[in-house]
């Protein structure tokens, strides 16, 4: 199964709104809300698409995908609805299919 | 400190920063804007130097230029370019060229110096050494020539920047021809000698004169037409041949005005970056070293940029109306007028309240009475 991890040379610079993922080595910059920078967090180190999942699951308010303020799961977090694991997963796909190629490093 | 509504407009950090890593120079040039009394403060040493590239590159500063002085008369200038490299930024060097050989060809082009590097530009006053060495030393020009040449000929990011001054104002077709036909440069890049540093003692010999401006005007925006995208310019006269024409193209369509213009806004650079001098003293604009914000490694890069007074003085000038300057209030030009360069306020009159007299289009069209 596909793993997926930061390129180590692409930095991230907390911007007042979001946040910004520079890669040095191309000049590319890339803009990130809340939850594409949770995203990020997950994959600092290699992880499938699921784990990251499984992460934003435990990481995000599902009403609104917004990060949960507190850090780590909250207490509703075992009781997602299978449609709402659904839409994080779409979400992470979407979100990786969306970064420039030299920001992460794919592992088969 | 930064208003809330600046937010939106300012990042967290600068993009990019302008480093003096030396006030050394091998030549002494008759307009150079970084002499003067800068030449007299020290040097800081390399750790320093890391320590600081360390914490702009952790907060997340994207680029840096490098210059000085002479940024070719450190002998551990690859020890820190490395240091940029490693703490995930990109650079960029202004150089005279004298002093740029074949090992230091070879130097860009070890690690992942080449990768990340945006330009180099050198300094081309003239197409012959006697324009150029008029106002720098005698063999300038062979030497800038010849570094030019081997960074074109080893394929790296080489450009040239041409100060337009007295000397070269009528030299100018010469140099294009010889940048970009002979040498075979993508582009080059232009400004005016202006009145900081030497050229407070030299200015008499190498300051265009009015007319000499209006002939540096016509004639670059003539050549920026002839050579379409590869003469460019931030400012100087080829800058001032692009606003008049959007000026004009505006003021024959009815418009009144021009978006993001009518206010002291200039070149919008304090929202972008900002300069440390050779010393470490951290200023808005190396233009303006007198307006010393702090030093690096005491003065944390983020508070500083955030917070430091003379930077938001700057800033704050976006909002002040060329209505309410002495002299313009009744300018119909008002509205696409910027001010110019605070730089040139402040090294005219000592205060920042006032428009750059060289870049009013009134004026321009022998209107105005601000003094030059």
């Amino acid at each position: 199964m596909k793993r997926y991890a930061v390129n180590p040379v692409v930095s991230l610079r907390e911007e007042f709104e979001g946040a910004l993922l520079y890669n040095p080595d191309t000049d590319d910059v890339v803009l990130i809300n809340e939850t594409g920078r949770l995203i990020w967090d997950a994959i600092a180190t290699p992880q499938t698409l699921e784990e990251i999942s499984a992460y934003l699951a435990a990481n995000t308010d599902l009403n609104g995908l917004f990060p949960n303020p507190y850090g780590g799961g909250f207490a509703g977090s075992a009781a997602f609805s299978s449609a709402g694991l659904a839409r994080i997963a779409a979400d992470a796909a979407a979100f990786i299919e969306s970064l420039p190629p030299d920001f992460m490093v794919e592992y088969d | 400190m930064i208003k809330r509504h600046q937010q939106s407009t300012i990042p967290r950090v600068p993009v990019s920063l302008d480093v003096s890593l030396t006030g050394k120079c091998n030549l002494h040039c008759q307009y150079c804007f970084y002499a003067d009394a800068m030449a007299t403060l020290d040097d800081l040493p390399t750790d320093s130097w890391r320590a600081f590239f360390a914490e702009a590159g952790a907060v997340g500063v994207r680029r840096l230029t490098l210059s000085g002085g002479e940024v070719f008369t450190r002998s551990d200038l690859f020890t820190l370019v490395d240091s940029v490299i490693e703490n995930g930024m990109r650079y960029s060097t202004l150089t005279n060229g004298t002093l740029i050989s074949e090992v230091t060809v070879a130097s860009f082009n070890a690690g992942k110096r080449r990768r990340r590097l945006d330009s180099i530009q050198v300094s081309i006053d003239g197409s012959s050494s006697a324009i150029h060495d008029l106002s720098r030393p005698p063999a300038s020009f062979e030497r800038a020539l010849r570094g030019l040449r081997l960074l074109k000929a080893n394929d790296l990011p080489v450009t040239a920047r041409v100060t337009i001054n007295r000397h070269n104002v009528h030299d100018l077709p010469n140099i294009a021809r010889l940048l970009l036909d002979d040498i075979g440069l993508q582009s080059f890049s232009t400004n005016s000698a202006d009145l900081f540093g030497s050229a407070r003692c030299q200015g008499q010999n190498v300051l265009l004169s009015p007319e000499e401006w209006r002939i540096a005007v016509r004639t670059t925006a003539e050549l920026a037409r002839n050579y379409p995208g590869r003469i460019t310019a931030a400012a100087g006269p080829l800058s001032f041949a692009e606003d008049a024409a959007r000026i004009e193209s505006a003021l024959a369509s009815g418009a009144a005005g021009l978006p993001g213009r009518g206010t002291l806004s200039a070149c919008g650079g304090v929202f972008s970056k900002m300069a440390i001098l050779h010393n470490g003293a951290i200023v808005p604009c190396n233009m303006l070293p007198t307006m010393v914000m702090g030093k690096i490694g005491f003065s944390p890069l983020d508070d500083v940029w955030l917070n430091g007074r003379e930077i938001n003085i700057l800033r704050e000038r976006y909002e002040t109306p060329i209505t309410s300057i002495a002299g313009c209030s009744d300018c119909r030009y008002a509205g696409f007028c910027t001010g110019g360069c605070p730089a040139v306020v402040y090294g005219l009159y000592g205060r920042l309240d006032a428009i750059d007299p060289g870049n009013c289009y009134k004026k321009y069209r022998e209107e105005s009475h601000v003094p030059l």
